[in-house]
């Protein structure tokens, strides 16, 4: 087996947890005849949730910057932390590419506050649906999505003038 | 870890906050001293609850060290937000490390204890940018 590259690995270790749980029912599941798909663990769940809610998250941050650039100094920091997440925990390159679906974003409010009350409402609620997420999943990858649930605390506190 | 070995982490992380507050209140610039008082009171309370948490595993809480290491020279004005922010980073350290060991309404209330941590940074920097809260050296790439 050739040696894989030092993030493949991290990634790996990472998401070991969700891709046990994966690969184990199938291979249990090849002692019956049950044709019903595995139902998604909580690992995959969690790690969905956190990649669909960041993928939503970071266009929402696009679209209110696009319509208020005044705002994009305060902005753009943070933008960066979930593109830094999806980086991170996101499945990379897959060798047959297909298009991800393009995220549903809200209108953006034309009073530059009301848009950045908007962002600190869905930071906000991005964080408390996360943390309802994490507690039944595999011990390294609870760490490592209370940390982005924590992360978006952050973002609110600091969008909603809270710090 | 197990979860008395997670607690027992978290608290011996509120005693060197609870340590590093008292120097920061000292210190703090005048605007600074608010934000020092109420840091202080949350990590003693914090503190507290988490030494009943260890006992009602039947276990003996951590004691506080007699003294900490601070930074030389000694955190004055300015440097003391550095400094407070640093010990909310072990905090959040420690609790990101309690959700891994804990299960239950234990590790939501880690969450929670990190994001309260990860917040309580951010107001000394002055801002809320930071991808991983409490993962030090142990980032996903």
């Amino acid at each position: 087996m050739p040696p894989a590259s030092a993030s493949a690995l991290s990634r790996r270790a990472l998401l070991a947890g969700t891709l046990g749980a994966v690969v184990a029912p199938l291979v249990l599941g090849g002692c019956t005849s049950d044709p019903e798909p595995a139902a998604p663990t909580p690992d995959e769940t969690a790690l969905g949730f956190t990649l669909t809610s960041a993928t939503e998250l970071l266009a929402a941050y696009t679209a209110t910057t696009a319509a208020h650039p005044g705002l994009a100094p305060r902005l753009d920091p943070l933008a960066a932390d979930h593109r830094t997440h999806l980086a991170a925990l996101g499945p990379g390159p897959s060798p047959s590419p297909t298009p991800s679906p393009t995220p549903s974003v809200p209108p953006v409010p034309a009073d530059p506050a009301a848009a950045q009350a908007a962002l600190t409402a869905a930071e906000t609620a991005a964080a408390a649906a996360l943390t309802s997420r994490v507690g039944p999943i595999d011990a390294d990858l609870a760490r490592t999505l209370a940390s982005v649930a924590a992360c978006r605390a952050a973002h609110a506190a600091d969008l909603g003038g809270a710090l | 870890m197990s979860v008395v070995a997670g607690l027992q982490e978290a608290l011996a992380a509120e005693h060197a906050c609870v340590y590093g507050y008292g120097v920061a209140g000292a210190r703090a610039d005048q605007a600074d001293e608010e934000r020092a008082r109420a840091g202080f009171n949350a990590h003693r309370t914090r503190r507290d609850a988490l030494e009943q948490a260890i006992r009602a595993e039947g276990a003996e809480p951590v004691a506080a060290l007699g003294a900490y290491d601070l930074p030389e020279p000694t955190p004055t004005g300015a440097t003391v937000r550095a400094f407070a922010a640093g010990l909310e980073d072990g905090a959040a350290g420690a609790y990101a490390d309690l959700v891994a060991a804990a299960r239950g309404p234990l590790r939501e209330s880690a969450v929670a204890w990190l994001a309260e941590a990860a917040v309580r940074a951010a107001g000394w920097r002055g801002s809320g940018a930071g991808a991983w809260p409490g993962l030090a050296g142990r980032e996903p790439t």
